[in-house]
């Protein structure tokens, strides 16, 4: 991290993958009384007795107020407005109109509503000002002449990569993708009534259209691996998995086929175990020999050579031969 | 200053994939990772098939847009005599050029290997280069691309630059059939069996390219992005001398 970091722990929350984690949000209810959380600005004489102290409530994602009211059994569990929020550096002045951990509530109150929680023991703000002299300085100053300069960066990036690699690269960190997501989904299931299954708002629907060329690019680009492909002896496709999909889209606007539909509203009944999405034969190509599963004859490569020469020899203004009486089955896939 | 350029008479074309050949021996390439390549492709279908094939080395544009979409500016175009070259040392493998060439001419072999087994197993390579192949071109010259491919960057064709730089200055044609000029033809031109590409300056009115290719009308392939190939394709007049064409053409007749 660099000196201009705050600790808010946004980043973490915003980031699709969880690859970033910020320390300070594993957070265990106390035993008795009220649950309530406080920010780390707040001097700890000001907080009431038992608040738990996070650096700040804007980083507090759905899956720890799902658990925590799940902990909680029954209890409400408040999160301090101080009202100081918006002169706060961790971002609140940008949009001082709304409580930084305003949307997160708004999420949880919607799942919770869903799984059929009674509305006393949801999540909420509660109002409990405090001087905004009061508020505690020095969680990191916003240090912006230190930071890495864009041209910096770059130039030490094409340094590094001019270097011959050496030596065996490091081991990739364990596979954090989804965690967040399934503890989520394991603190409502707690808190639904037995036998009531979860909402579906948390189960995207996704199809995929006939034009699906199986690219593949839709399941490289899926941040939380719930679109995979897959592959085996005569087949392959996309495998996906609703519940891991956080609807963020990205499949679906980077399919160069527009073959994707997304919908995260729940409103679309889909299966909640993973499924198979599509299914690709895998064919030989007459050209090369290359396996692939295109859905016309030719692989991807030959069709890409075949029509620049076709373009080529359309250049000298021939058509194509048609003499075929036949329709050709390569034009008609295409 | 030269400005050298091609021309491939596509009725003369057999095919026969010698200047692939010469160009993988002359530039140590991976097998199926050659510069210039032959595309050969069907049209129609069973029975009524036709074996079509075209030539295709790199355009060595005036405008190229692999020049333009480089953000190391590894790619560049040669003044003094108008070659698109490659400086291995600057290129980060972005593969951006690949994305822009209309022409689908530049090469990144750090993926799986076209022809298997891997010959890179075979002749392992102890430098940064992809292989150590047990003849090398005496040339090597990282900084315009010639030379075996190293890991890591994106390869193009040359011109044989290694070779038609050193032509006498004020040449118009390097002709293979003038013995005091073949050493400085580029390798596919030099074994082109039916003679179907020549090798020359643009820049000089009298030369025996310019006059092809405005007598037999040279076309450059994709002309609508702008690139300006300097590689010109003749076809048509008479009845092709191609068996592939010939029909097409005695079509085009009727």
């Amino acid at each position: 991290m660099v000196s201009g970091c705050v600790d808010c722990g946004r980043c973490a929350l915003a980031c699709p993958t969880e690859a970033l984690s910020v320390p300070g949000f594993d957070i265990t209810p106390t035993t008795s009384g009220m649950i309530s959380i406080d920010c780390w600005r707040v001097p700890p004489r000001h907080s009431p007795s038992g608040a738990m102290r996070v650096p700040c409530l804007g980083g507090l994602s759905t899956a720890v107020l799902a658990e925590l009211t799940a902990e909680a059994e029954g209890r409400p569990v408040a999160l301090l407005d101080r009202g100081f929020c918006a002169r706060c550096q961790a971002g609140g002045s940008k949009h001082p109109d709304a409580h930084p951990a305003e949307t997160v509530i708004d999420a949880i109150q919607r799942l919770l509503e869903d799984c059929g929680v009674a509305p006393t023991t949801w999540p909420r703000l509660v109002a409990l000002p405090l001087p905004a002299t009061r508020m505690v300085k020095g969680m990191g100053e916003p240090l912006l002449e230190s930071r890495v300069s864009r041209r910096a960066l770059f130039t030490g990036q094409a340094l590094r990569t001019s270097q011959p690699a050496s030596g065996p690269r490091a081991a990739p960190p364990a596979q954090t993708t989804g965690l967040g997501r399934q503890r989520l989904l394991a603190a409502l299931q707690r808190l639904s009534a037995a036998e009531q299954p979860l909402p579906a708002r948390l189960f995207p629907s996704l199809t995929a259209g006939s034009d699906c060329a199986d690219h593949g690019i839709c399941a490289s680009a899926c941040p939380t691996g719930a679109l995979t492909g897959y592959a085996d002896d005569t087949a392959r496709g996309l495998h996906f998995d609703a519940a891991a999909c956080i609807a963020c889209d990205l499949c679906t606007r980077l399919c160069p086929e527009q073959a994707l539909t997304l919908d995260g509203s729940g409103e679309t009944a889909t299966e909640r175990t993973p499924q198979r999405l599509t299914r690709h034969a895998i064919r030989t190509c007459p050209e090369c020999g290359a396996e692939h599963s295109n859905p016309e004859p030719v692989c991807p490569a030959c069709r890409r050579d075949r029509d620049f020469a076709r373009s080529a020899f359309l250049a000298f203004g021939r058509q194509p031969p048609a003499s075929s009486p036949q329709p050709d089955a390569g034009e008609a896939g295409s | 200053m030269a400005k050298w350029g091609m021309v491939i008479d596509l009725d003369k074309c057999t095919g026969c994939q010698a200047c692939t050949t010469a160009c993988a021996m002359e530039n140590n390439r991976l097998p199926g990772e050659n510069w210039q390549d032959v595309l050969f492709y069907h049209e129609g279908t069973y029975p009524n098939v036709k074996l079509m094939w075209f030539p295709r080395p790199c355009m060595h544009c005036e405008n190229p847009s692999c020049v333009s979409v480089c953000p190391t500016k590894a790619t560049y175009k040669d003044p003094d005599g108008g070659f698109v070259l490659m400086d291995y040392n600057k290129c980060i493998g972005c593969k951006y050029c690949q994305v822009a060439c209309p022409y689908g001419v530049r090469f990144y072999v750090d993926e799986k290997a076209v022809v298997q087994p891997d010959i890179r197993g075979v002749f392992p390579s102890e430098t940064d280069r992809q292989w150590d192949p047990p003849y090398k071109g005496p040339q090597d010259d990282p900084s315009r691309g010639i030379g075996i491919q190293p890991h890591g960057v994106v390869s193009k064709c040359t011109f044989c630059y290694h070779k038609v730089s050193k032509a006498p200055k004020g040449v118009a044609d390097l002709d293979e059939d003038i013995p005091e000029l073949k050493e400085y033809v580029p390798a596919c031109v030099r074994v082109c069996a039916p003679k179907a590409r020549f090798f020359g300056d643009l820049d000089q009115p009298n030369s025996n390219v310019n006059k092809m290719i405005a007598d037999k009308r040279g076309v450059r392939l994709k002309d609508e992005t702008g690139n300006k190939p300097q590689v010109y394709y003749l076809s048509g007049g008479a009845t092709a001398s191609v068996p592939s064409l010939r029909s097409m053409s005695d079509s085009d007749k009727g």
